[in-house]
């Protein structure tokens, strides 16, 4: 199957280097752009208790909702939150838009992210956070 | 050293494969746990990166296709030698990786010291300096047209990156792999570059001690960035260093590789940060490494090193014979098949969806001309929404 696929490619690809033939690529670039941003709008996430997160979960896109318990800064500048619904679990803020939240210990955060592993830790990285 | 002769040949076979590369060898040997103790396994994916990071440029030589670190050799430097040539350039990307291990080793008894500081202190401006140095990039394109070409291509790369990034789509550990695969392994698998067969000619010695202080430079100042990886380094070099004589860029550009590789492993050390895939697989195995790791693992980079050099200058001349001999063609659809599988099997569908739209802006850019530099916009963008935003 794979010869197959290579010697079409190879074909498109020696077919007249015209301008079509880049235009035709360009499409078919934003067609796969096209396809993958549906894939991914479509996953949508598992509202779940903290408590319930485990091993297998890695890389699965979740919903938290919980009260912040503490929050430690890096010396890398970056924060970490521990979010608390009774179990905890810790959410890591790499990216600015997060660290320009003005939150504080106690307050009410809703948090869609992904299930990642740190150091055997489990983390949720998130992707949208709802200050309640 | 048994384990160090292991991954030298592995990654020693990887360089004759088009389209497969390094990240992908290690990637197996972590996942499966072929090796159980997390030292030797250490030690393997290190040799296999540190050979690869010579016999890497093989694949480029011989048969016009490149990865991120090695693609500029066929932009800028050789591709399809001949016999003759082949052995000379061989020699160079000995000479030149060697040279940059040598840079690099200095800077490991200060690294507990200057990364954290120098790191600390760059950390606000790095999203700057990234979207400075991808502008400029784009800049130093000729013309007004590829200076647009170059914009799209580093956009719809970084597109990708956007998308998929924290998305879930695809398991985060084999992310990179239907990405980099589509952009530069099926990309310039597929694609028919022009080729031009050069004579090789000596660099002068004070020049080589010019570009290996460029090389020091550019890597340790990449080193430091989020987000820079070796192509955008070596292209920066070429660029500040003024260097464009073909064999003056193989020298550099695997001086570089190898220079950026050794200094990933000091930085994960000192700060944490993972800066290249061998740090990031470091960090899978082993979690944080102290400064005694380090030191066995730059001593693991070094006999790897030495052992890389020998097997590509003793093997330089019989190579050249027996790889003229051998179809191209045939060795192609080899890579593409074990690319296919490997994506099928950690990835599934989503991964070839990823990998077949990746590889036709990987082809765009060979098409419309352009440095295939643009195509890291895929880790760039999304690095610099981040830090910026």
């Amino acid at each position: 199957m794979s010869f197959i696929s290579i010697k079409f490619l190879m074909i498109l690809d020696s077919i007249e280097k015209s301008k079509q033939m880049t235009i035709l690529i360009f499409i078919l670039a934003v067609i796969g752009l096209t396809a993958i941003y549906f894939a991914v709008i479509n996953i949508k996430p598992v509202e779940l208790r903290i408590a319930s997160i485990e091993d297998s979960m890695v890389d699965r896109l979740v919903k938290i909702n919980g009260t912040i318990g503490n929050i430690r800064k890096s010396k890398t500048n970056n924060f970490y939150w521990t979010v608390d619904d009774g179990s905890n679990i810790t959410v890591p803020i790499l990216d600015n838009k997060f660290k320009k939240l003005s939150v504080k210990k106690g307050d009410s955060v809703g948090i869609i992210g992904l299930v990642t592993m740190y150091n055997g830790e489990l983390e949720v990285m998130p992707k949208e956070i709802y200050v309640k | 050293m048994f384990f160090i002769i292991i991954g030298v040949a592995l990654g020693f076979a990887a360089g004759f494969i088009p389209g497969f590369s390094s990240e992908n060898l290690s990637l197996l040997l972590v996942t499966y746990g072929i090796i159980s103790t997390n030292y030797y396994l250490v030690v393997t994916v290190i040799a296999v990166e540190i050979s690869y990071s010579f016999f890497g440029f093989l694949s480029p030589m011989i048969f016009g296709v490149g990865n991120e670190a090695t693609s500029l050799t066929i932009d800028n430097a050789y591709s399809d030698l001949t016999e003759d040539a082949l052995k000379r350039g061989m020699e160079t990307v000995a000479s030149g990786g060697l040279v940059g291990i040598l840079i690099s080793l200095p800077l490991l008894f200060f690294a507990e010291d200057v990364y954290p500081l120098v790191y600390n202190s760059l950390r606000p401006l790095v999203g700057w300096i990234l979207l400075f140095l991808c502008a400029y990039m784009v800049w130093i394109e000729r013309g007004w047209k590829r200076k647009f070409f170059a914009a799209t291509i580093f956009c719809l790369s970084g597109l990708v990156g956007l998308l998929v990034k924290n998305s879930g789509l695809i398991p985060s550990n084999y992310l990179l792999l239907p990405i980099f695969i589509g952009l530069y392994g099926f990309s310039s698998l597929i694609s028919e570059k022009h080729r031009e067969i050069y004579p090789m000619q000596d660099i002068a010695w004070i020049k080589k001690a010019r570009i290996a202080a460029v090389a020091f430079i550019a890597s340790m100042f990449a080193s430091f960035v989020t987000g820079m990886k070796r192509g955008q380094t070596s292209s920066l070099a070429l660029r500040i260093g003024g260097i464009s004589k073909r064999e003056e860029v193989l020298f550099i550009m695997s001086a570089i590789s190898l220079a950026f590789t050794t200094l990933s492993i000091f930085v994960l050390s000192s700060t944490g940060k993972v800066r290249s895939t061998l740090a990031y697989d470091i960090q899978e195995i082993m979690g944080d490494i102290y400064f005694s790791q380090t030191v066995l693992f730059v001593g693991s980079v070094i006999v790897s090193a030495c052992i890389s050099v020998c097997a590509l200058i003793l093997l330089a001349k019989p190579l050249g014979r027996a790889l003229s001999r051998i179809n191209g063609k045939y060795l192609k659809v080899f890579g593409f098949s074990i690319c296919v599988l490997l994506i099928v099997n950690f990835t599934g569908v989503y991964g070839i969806v990823l990998a077949f739209t990746t590889a036709c802006i990987g082809i765009l850019s060979s098409r419309l001309r352009v440095r295939s530099t643009h195509l890291m916009g895929v880790l760039l963008l999304p690095s610099i929404v981040a830090m910026i935003l």
